[in-house]
């Protein structure tokens, strides 16, 4: 009895480290990972805190507060209405972060799911998988967007389906890889014997398969995450997916549609949601980039 | 392993797997052509469902007359069963008959996309070739200068500027370029071509052509520059490596010859699986980068297409896309197999 | 007096800087090369051997360096030093004078050339002769290795098996007429009866053509059957150079000796084979004074102290040890 709640407690400890420390420690070392990890938490951090810290401006005021050059008081300036435009950035990754993360979960349960499937099943499950995969990579995805975001049946208003559909998108090119994970380690010595040891599908699954196959899964996401913003922003750009006023695309959307992009004076306003959007992307990248050696210890870099 | 095969060229041909990607590349055109059908005439919602409902609604039509409508535009027969539907539509494709516009109404759909697509078709060449010869010409250079200050810098503005979504990129080159500083005409510029000019092989006419591509091209490039750049990179690292590399050294080759046809020659073949992507996704970005600079090429169109509910246009637009697409995989799929004698 | 020599190593040493440190790969090696002779340098893995074979052709990859020394070339009309050669100097002398068949002949083919574009691209570089002349001379070497010369000749590397590639990399190496030629590990990753064959092919060279043949391996067999002379290797130093059936039949060295009798043999008696205890040094930090010591059964507290120098014991028969004589073998 005692014995196995030691082990049980042995193997949760053992499963933090693998998961949350030696990577923490990991990121650390890793110059440009730890910067594009920093940079995300401190994004995340400002989605959340600053609808509490600095609520939308909501008040218009008169012609001589449009597009304010950055104060004290209005550090990235105003907008076509005299409203902080500050206010406006720090509400307005909510929504592209949900879906961006969203979708990037979506993305991995589903490419992992059949991935797994079309690995372990194999004969016409495989090729069944496979060969949809291969059909939804070959179709350009931001035209099949477009195309869909005219229909009526599809609501692109809501964080969730709009993350489900881009999942649907994006998964095909993470399973093919944890597919063929999933066909080189069911060849591999270690699972051989593990199913000698008769220690049951799922565990080896979890404590043998999937570890390995963390760093790509986890790339995978952040890759996916990417995805997701490149794909929102741009429908928002286009005019396609109404969104509230705060939304950094939406900001980037009006300027362009009303034309006050090409107003000298409302530089700060225009750029600020594109520089928060760079800024995501760049990090997410940086980031990524941590997280290969991170899972891999064959690439970790040497002393 | 490669065997010999004894027989002709044509025999060779229907065996084996330059057969077997095109047999892959029709039926894939041939299921997202039925994919499309399906969504367009099949799901609730649809297209044209939308559409016979605005006629009945705002243009005060009746069922049958709003049906007959757009029947006709959408070229097909709204009466007949599925199946035959189906099969009609297989038919007016073969023939080219993509419908006809909603919204500029009386214009077939394949008249307005042969207006359009042929700037698309350049500025998405023009731009691939630079962005892929630059690339792996610097890529190969960093590789070898491994370290070095140039490296770092070339390796940063890699990084930064794939990550970055390529039309943020079109709106920072406007908002600097144009508006900050002044220096491009940015309104000129708009459309493919000025008026008045004649097209053909004259001077005028190319540097027209040139001149309204500028913005939309030096976008894609700049985009698309850094991930070649970076794939070259790393694969001529490690191709420098290779024994081979080395033994070729052993022989007294030149530099030269060693660099180009020993290095670069092995590290640029995984670049063309990219190709493949790059051209879907190139193809993908068109509709936002045309847009967003007013270029007059098939992203544009389908862009304008949804903004006026111009169904039989998207469609038409969707369908040509990504058959360009899927076509052109085929061939990067096959210059692989040239240039690989492994694989050939 | 005609020189005996064709090359001379004096005082070679060769490091590779990582980032744990520097590893010396080749420690103040003196090793004479004659004319016409088969050598095997033979030692276990990371001995330094291949390091050796790399600088005689001054091919050291980065991050090696030649620390010290010189590698005397007695070609022409004055020795010269193979590692004071300016680029194109060098870049004339490899394949001409010396050339080398790789370890892992797997890879050492350029995967989208033929095997002819190889030997033009050679024959090219060093100015030889036309097209026609060399292909003549590579049909020629083909068949001197036993492959099918037509056929070969136009291959391109996945199409020929391990043991091909293997006598194709032999028959380039020899193109230009080397005086010497490096032959690292060339039956490695071979299957036995490939083994034999190349074997073969190694013999006939040795007997028709008059060259000086440098084998590099860990195989004792091998150095058995086709070398003259065998330098043994340890931790970037030679310790016992001996002719080859003075070192299997007199060996001085305790470490040639642990060789020898872990070594199973087919037609002897069935003896125990008797492994050497304990494992190689780490070249960063060698063991002081003898670098075998420590697994050495003859060590005294002297072999902790002091390196041995190789001296000679007998003709052409030199040892590092401070024990030698008490030898017996």
């Amino acid at each position: 009895m005692l014995g196995d709640k030691v082990v049980q407690s042995e193997a949760i400890r053992r499963h933090i480290t693998t998961y949350l420390v030696t990577p923490f420690r990991l990121i650390m070392r890793n110059r440009a990972g730890f910067v594009g990890f920093t940079i995300l938490l401190l994004l995340v951090v400002m989605t959340l805190m600053g609808p509490i810290l600095r609520p939308v401006d909501i008040i218009s005021k008169p012609a001589e507060y449009r597009f304010l050059p950055p104060s004290w008081e209005h550090p990235l300036g105003t907008d076509n209405l005299g409203r902080d435009t500050l206010s406006h950035i720090v509400n307005g990754g909510a929504v592209v972060l949900t879906v961006a993360f969203l979708a990037g979960f979506f993305t991995v349960l589903l490419a992992a799911v059949m991935g797994m499937l079309a690995g372990f099943k194999g004969g016409i499950v495989d090729s069944a998988i496979m060969f949809v995969a291969d059909v939804i990579l070959t179709i350009p995805q931001f035209p099949l967007l477009t195309v869909l975001a005219s229909m009526r049946a599809l609501r692109f208003t809501d964080p969730t389906p709009l993350s489900l559909l881009l999942a649907v998108l994006s998964w095909p090119a993470l399973s093919r890889a944890i597919r063929s994970q999933v066909l080189s380690f069911k060849e591999r010595d270690f699972v051989e014997a593990a199913k000698a040891l008769d220690l049951g599908t799922r565990r080896i699954i979890f404590s043998e398969i999937m570890p390995n196959m963390m760093s790509y899964i986890a790339v995978s996401f952040i890759f996916a995450l990417t995805g997701a913003v490149y794909a929102q922003v741009g429908l928002i750009i286009l005019g396609f997916v109404p969104f509230e006023a705060s939304n950094w695309g939406v900001m980037i959307n009006r300027a362009w549609s009303f034309g006050t992009l090409y107003y000298k004076n409302s530089i700060y306003h225009v750029l600020s949601p594109i520089a928060m959007i760079a800024i995501l992307q760049t990090a997410s990248i940086m980031f990524s980039r941590s997280l290969e050696g991170i899972f891999n210890p064959r690439l970790r870099e040497k002393g | 392993m490669a065997t010999s095969f004894r027989g002709g060229k044509l025999a060779r041909l229907f065996s084996g797997r330059i057969f077997k990607k095109v047999i892959k590349t029709i039926a894939t055109i041939f299921i997202v052509i039925s994919l499309t059908f399906l969504i367009i005439h099949l799901m609730p919602g649809n297209p044209i469902q939308i559409y016979i409902e605005f006629l009945m609604t705002n243009m005060y039509m009746d069922y049958d007359s709003a049906k007959a409508l757009a029947a006709s535009l959408f070229a097909i027969d709204l009466d007949a069963p599925i199946h035959i539907q189906y099969v009609e539509w297989l038919r007016g494709l073969m023939r080219g008959d993509l419908g006809v516009s909603i919204w500029a109404t009386g214009t077939p759909v394949s008249k307005m996309i042969a207006a359009f697509l042929p700037w698309t078709l350049f500025s998405v060449s023009i731009s691939l070739f630079t962005s892929f010869s630059v690339g792996i010409l610097l890529g190969m250079l960093i590789a070898y200068k491994r370290g070095s200050v140039l490296d770092n810098v070339l390796t940063a503005f890699a990084s930064v500027t794939s990550a970055i979504p390529n039309y943020l990129i079109g709106y920072l080159l406007i908002l600097f370029l144009a508006v900050q500083w002044d220096l491009v005409p940015i309104f000129a510029m708009r459309g493919a071509m000025s008026p008045g000019i004649t097209p053909g092989f004259n001077l005028p006419f190319i540097a027209d052509i040139f001149f309204h591509v500028a913005m939309p091209y030096l976008t894609y490039v700049i985009t698309t520059v850094g991930s070649w750049m970076l794939i070259m990179k790393s694969s001529t690292i490690s191709t420098l490596g290779e024994d081979y590399v080395t033994a070729a050294r052993a022989r007294g080759l030149p530099d030269r010859r060693i660099t180009f046809s020993y290095v670069g020659r092995n590290a640029i073949l995984p670049l063309f699986t990219s190709l493949a992507i790059s051209l879907g996704f190139i193809f993908g970005g068109s509709t936002l980068i045309e847009t967003i600079f007013v270029y007059r090429g098939i992203g544009f169109l389908l862009w304008q297409s949804v903004a006026n509910r111009d169904y039989t246009v998207m469609q038409g637009i969707f369908l040509i896309i990504t058959i360009a697409v899927i076509t052109s995989n085929l061939l990067a799929d096959l210059l692989y197999s040239r240039i690989d004698p492994r694989i050939r | 007096m005609a020189e005996k020599n064709i090359l001379s190593v004096k005082n070679l040493s060769v490091e590779y800087k990582v980032g744990r440190g520097i590893v010396k790969a080749v420690t103040e090696v003196d090793l004479d090369i004659y004319k016409g002779e088969s050598v095997a340098l033979i030692g276990e893995s990371g001995c330094g051997k291949t390091t050796m074979g790399l600088a005689m052709m001054n091919l050291v990859p980065p991050p090696g360096y030649i620390k010290e020394g010189e590698i005397l070339f007695y070609g022409g009309t004055e020795p010269f030093n193979i590692l004071s050669l300016d680029k194109g100097d060098l870049r004339n002398f490899r394949w001409k004078e010396i050339s080398m068949v790789f370890q892992s002949a797997l890879n050492a083919l350029n995967p989208v050339m033929r095997v002819w574009d190889h030997i033009y691209d050679t024959a090219r570089a060093h100015g030889k002769g036309s097209p026609e002349e060399t292909k003549k001379r590579a049909l020629e070497l083909l068949e001197l290795v036993r492959l099918e010369p037509e056929r070969v000749l136009k291959a391109y590397p996945h199409e020929l098996s391990g043991g091909m590639k293997q006598r194709a990399l032999i028959a380039i190496s020899l193109l230009l007429n080397p005086k010497i030629i490096i032959l690292d590990e060339p039956t490695t990753a071979l299957d036995i009866l490939t083994q034999k064959n190349i074997l073969k092919v190694l013999e006939d060279i040795k007997n028709k053509l008059n060259l000086s043949m440098i084998f590099i391996s860990h195989d004792l067999s091998l150095a058995a059957e086709l070398s003259d002379r065998i330098a043994v290797m340890y931790a970037g130093k030679i310790v016992e150079l001996a002719e080859v059936y003075d070192l299997f039949y007199d060996s001085k060295h305790p470490y040639t000796v642990g060789l020898i009798r872990s070594v199973p043999t087919v037609t002897a008696e069935f003896k125990e084979l008797i492994p050497i205890p304990g494992s190689p040094p780490d070249l960063i930090s060698l063991p002081s004074g003898c670098p075998f010591h420590p697994r050495c059964e003859y060590a005294t507290e002297g072999c902790e102290e002091e390196v041995p120098e190789l001296i000679k014991v007998s003709e052409d028969h030199y040892v590092s040890c401070f024990r030698w004589r008490e030898m017996k073998s």
